[in-house]
């Protein structure tokens, strides 16, 4: 029997070949997309998911609030973590890792140098807490000494050339290190990620003191060190994080900070303060998988119900020669699978031609193949779901035929039926719609973010880490103004797309008990304020003389937050540095735009280590030329790295920016499906009407009437997705844009351009059958009938 | 084998009622040939519907073998229509995609009968109607006769009590007609009880008995002997 249904689902489908290339083909589209969605919606979710002990294990972060001014750090000080281990109930145990910054600049091996590997200190908990399998070494003792250094596999590979590295030698800045570890390499969903490991005690061994504190494990206030604890099963976080904010040492309690307490699973996709990260995004791109598949599916039941006409004599057929309702309706069942797995095989040779494009669009490394378990599940669950889903109804139609009415000829579908169709492409037309306007309200804020004027001049600046030559930076920069294609050079500490050192340690006049101001600050000279083009709405530059070590520049922001009505000469302490504040400039953003312009100081410094040049227009190559030789006569074996501001921009928008790619194919697919639908829709209720055009054209209709008329109906169920597309573009986007601090508001004109474009589309695609079927003979038309 | 009594059906649309058949009393017996001839819109194909169980009467008593059908479900008349009744149409309503072996070989299928048995029983049928030679070719690939003798075929091939056939030569030319009506003979003689609805005379000489209807009555009814063409 299930041959029989088979062998006849695959002669109809051959017979009918533009139905079928439209249902294979849509539901190709549709099961390609959105199983590429769904294997890089379940890639994200799957973070940090591999450890052992992954549900116990939690990341700290610490909040600091400041008037309405939240932030973030994801360092801790060094303390909390012991602490936290000896005094919290609950505490098991702790690990504190930090990232190279700068520790170690070269490592050296078999006169090979290597500039950037990615290295962290570690504490030896770190192999133990987490599931990073050590495949050679002690897990319990992985570093013997502060010489003690454990490498992954990739990366023995990559710079011994071998994974036989147990006890090889490797320099790093001319001191020794011994491999006494191998590591099994991170995996690819893993948020922790390093080449080289070295111990945490090398930082607490070069730990110079702060202030009262004298060591590392006692300084409360460098929030330098990532921290992971281990706590027992049902420990509450809420006493946890309590607990944290009680270790501070007496008197330095300060309300206003609050630790939190970050499940591990949660560190890739929420942000530090625990707030929602890209999971926003996860869950879009879940919804669109959800939605392109749907549209596939509606395509799939309008087409076949439609289409059920021209089986029904068939189905009649069936009924009289004994077939059952429910043998009929495994039939159209068997029929879909059929389809399906058409579509299915369709799909996989698309997936496998795309996946190249989609991981660099993605910026993943997702496979496809039996091996991928994932991809596997991803396919099996949206061939079920789109199979159930689409599948039952056009069988539940069909099987229901009245037996004598099919075969009399007189059979039509019910009003219902056809409204139930109509509904569907209203609902695939929302989507559409839906989607083309927030494909224009994400292109028009990617366009603001471009253009938004930041406050600074960033053009023709390009920056690099001074290195060695830092000994010498008046000079060098000196020389620098001076040399051919730089037009000025300065430093600061600090990038100019992320300034993200900030400090409570502030005191102003007027400051209140209580109250308090966390600033990001940075040092900088004054030929850096003049190069970066701030405004200053009152006061000065820094005049780069002695009496500037106790000057400040503030942004508007910071006045504001202080309270100051003319804050030029008021006295403002940063750290241990009193001074006044000489200047106050108009706010600037020295993040992305998706964060909110915070109170700024800028202290001076003669010399930072970051060196910021500014080249003639048109001299580009030749500055740099410049500032290369330069940095090499102090930097010699370094490669010279720099960045222009530029780029540096275009940087932190790199995930928006793929956001924004994404949703442009996304919504290109989902609209080009659901016109394959509508086309197939129009050719088959053109088809039905083939008798009435031809009566309406002997009694004197003009082609024009006769597409109006064709076209006219599909139109309304445009306007009608159009309508209810507002409300629901409206606020989804809206909810989209409030991820941004500085966001565009959302107009007319884009709900106007895409009912517009949709109107234009779905009249294009009915247009060609309206006046194919408006052009033909009438006599021939009534003949066929 | 089949009796009606008062047998009535109503068509109601929004507006109107027609009374499409207005009590039918009438009774075949197994192995009968009976021919049913009228006007158009007389109720013949109304009355060959509820007689074949496509269809309930609004009134009146239908008796099949020993079972008051008139009154049953689809589903209880569709499971005593399985196997015992089988329809010829004027217009064949083969399935196109199936080729002629699948057309006849439907009815087996939806009566489980096993592969083998089916392959045997459907090739039989076939050679008896003389079309084996077709058996791999699709309906439109056949002339108007061998399409109805495929049909003929899917009819029988379950070995059915009664045939029923509705206008069986109404879109053949005069040659396939008789061979047609030929077949249908032979089948009767056979064994099998044949109800065929005719507007030909010719066709209905074939028949046993005639039974004659106008307006949803029966008028007359002719045995062969008074009714000879």
């Amino acid at each position: 029997m299930l041959n029989n249904y088979l062998r006849i689902g695959w002669r109809n489908l051959r017979r009918y070949k533009m139905y079928s290339s439209i249902n294979i083909g849509g539901l190709a589209i549709g099961l390609a997309v959105g199983i590429l969605i769904l294997v890089w919606v379940q890639d994200e979710l799957s973070y940090d998911r591999f450890h052992e002990k992954g549900d116990n294990l939690y990341k700290l972060t610490v909040s600091f609030t400041s008037g309405t001014d939240v932030q973030t750090w994801e360092g801790m000080p060094g303390p909390i973590a012991v602490h936290a281990v000896k005094e919290i109930p609950g505490v098991q145990k702790a690990v504190r890792t930090r990232d190279n910054w700068g520790d170690i600049s070269k490592f050296s091996y078999n006169n090979n140098d290597f500039f950037d590997i990615k290295t962290g200190f570690v504490e030896p908990s770190f192999f133990t807490l987490f599931t990073f399998p050590l495949l050679k070494g002690d897990v319990q003792h992985p570093f013997l000494d502060n010489t003690s250094l454990v490498v992954t596999r990739s990366a023995a590979l990559k710079y011994f050339g071998t994974t036989d590295v147990m006890g090889k030698v490797i320099a790093g800045d001319g001191k020794n290190y011994v491999v006494t570890g191998l590591m099994e390499d991170f995996p690819e969903q893993s948020s922790i990620r390093y080449e080289f490991m070295l111990p945490f005690s090398i930082l607490q061994a070069k730990f110079g003191g702060n202030g009262s504190w004298t060591t590392l494990d006692d300084d409360w206030g460098d929030f330098f060190f990532t921290t992971y604890l281990q706590l027992a099963p049902h420990t509450s976080i809420e006493k946890v994080s309590a607990g944290l904010a009680r270790l501070r040492p007496d008197g330095q309690q300060e309300a206003a900070i609050k630790y939190n307490v970050q499940p591990l699973y949660d560190v890739h996709l929420y942000n530090p303060d625990l707030s929602e990260g890209s999971i926003k995004i996860v869950r879009i791109f879940l919804i669109i998988a959800i939605v392109i598949l749907l549209i596939a599916c509606v395509n799939y039941v309008n087409l076949s119900t439609a289409r059920a006409m021209q089986r029904a004599a068939e189905v009649g057929v069936r009924k009289i020669v004994g077939a059952s309702r429910r043998q009929l309706f495994i039939q159209f069942i068997w029929e879909s699978v059929l389809v399906f797995a058409l579509a299915l095989v369709l799909a996989v040779i698309m997936i496998l031609l795309l996946i190249p494009f989609y991981n660099n669009l993605t910026d993943k490394h997702l496979s496809f193949g039996l091996k991928n378990l994932q991809m596997i599940f991803a396919i099996g669950l949206s061939m079920l779901v789109t199979l159930i889903v689409a599948g039952i109804y056009p069988a539940v139609i069909l099987s229901s035929f009245n037996p004598l009415k099919t075969l009399k000829g007189g059979l039509t579908l019910s009003g219902g039926n056809v409204s139930f169709r109509r509904v569907l492409v209203v609902v695939q037309f929302l989507i559409a719609t839906v989607l083309i306007v927030s494909t224009l309200v994400v292109g028009q804020q990617l366009r603001y973010i471009k253009s938004k004027a930041l406050g600074y001049d960033k053009e023709n600046i390009f920056s690099f880490y001074s290195g060695q030559m830092y000994d010498h930076l008046e000079a060098a920069t000196q020389e620098l103004s001076g040399s051919p294609g730089i037009a000025a050079a300065a430093t600061a500490n600090q990038s100019m797309t992320g300034i993200d050192a900030s400090t409570g340690d502030t005191y102003w006049d007027g400051k209140e008990k209580n109250e308090s101001l966390i600033v990001h600050a940075f040092s900088a000279d004054k030929n850096f304020v003049q190069m970066m083009k701030f405004r200053f709405v009152g006061g000065q530059n820094f005049t780069n003389s002695k009496a500037d070590s106790a000057h400040f520049i503030i942004n508007e922001t910071a006045a504001k937050m202080m309270r100051m009505k003319d804050p030029v000469g008021k006295k403002f302490k940063l750290w241990d540095k009193d001074g006044i504040i000489i200047g106050v400039i108009k706010d600037f953003h020295y993040a992305s735009l998706h964060e909110k312009i915070g109170p700024l100081v800028i202290h001076y410094s003669p010399v930072s280590f970051m060196v910021y040049v500014k080249t003639k227009a048109g001299e580009m190559d030749k500055a740099v030329a410049s500032a290369e030789r330069l940095y090499k006569r102090y930097n010699p074996g370094f490669p010279f790295r720099y960045n222009f501001l530029d780029d540096n921009l275009d940087k932190i928008y790199k995930l928006d920016r793929r956001t924004g790619k994404l949703f442009n194919y996304f919504a290109g697919i989902a609209i080009f499906i659901s016109c394959l639908g509508l086309f197939g829709l129009a050719t088959f209720a053109t088809g039905q009407r083939v008798k009435e055009i031809g009566v309406r054209k002997v009694l004197g209709a003009s082609v024009t009437n006769i597409i109006t008329l064709l076209t006219s109906d599909f139109l309304k169920i445009v306007m009608i997705s159009i309508a209810l597309s507002v409300p629901l573009a409206w606020y989804i986007m809206n909810k989209w844009l409030e991820d941004y601090a500085y966001r565009i508001t959302i107009n007319w004109g884009v709900f106007i351009m895409a009912g517009g474009l949709a109107i234009m589309v779905a009249l294009l695609t009915v247009i060609f059958q309206a006046v194919k079927a408006a052009l033909a003979n009438p006599v021939r038309s009534l003949r066929t009938e | 084998m089949i009796r009606t009594v008062n047998l009535q059906k109503i068509f109601t649309t929004e507006e109107i009622e027609t009374s499409a058949l207005n009590g039918i009393n009438m009774e075949v017996k197994e192995g009968e040939f009976v021919a049913i001839m009228g006007p158009s819109g007389c109720g013949k194909s109304t009355l060959l519907n509820i007689l074949g169980l496509l269809d309930n009467p609004s009134g009146g008593e239908y008796h099949f073998w020993d079972h008051e059908v008139a009154r049953m479900s689809e589903r209880q008349r569709a499971q005593l229509r399985k196997g015992s009744i089988g329809f010829v149409f004027q217009s064949f309503n083969l399935i196109d995609e199936l080729t002629v072996f699948e057309n006849v070989e439907l009815p087996l299928l939806y009566l489980k009968v096993p592969a083998s048995e089916r392959k045997d029983k459907v090739e039989k049928v076939l050679e008896r109607m003389n079309i084996m030679h077709r058996r791999n070719h699709f309906p439109q690939q056949l002339s108007g006769g061998q399409q109805q003798r495929v049909a003929i075929a899917r009819a029988v091939v379950a070995n059915p009590k009664m045939i029923l056939a509705d206008e069986p030569t109404g879109n053949l030319d005069s040659t396939n007609g008789e061979e047609v009506m030929k077949l249908l003979q032979e089948l009767n003689e056979a064994g099998t009880t044949m109800v065929m609805v005719t507007h030909s005379p010719y066709d209905a000489g074939f028949a046993h008995r005639v039974v004659n209807l106008f307006d949803g009555r029966v008028v007359t009814e002719n045995i062969k002997e008074q009714f000879h063409v």
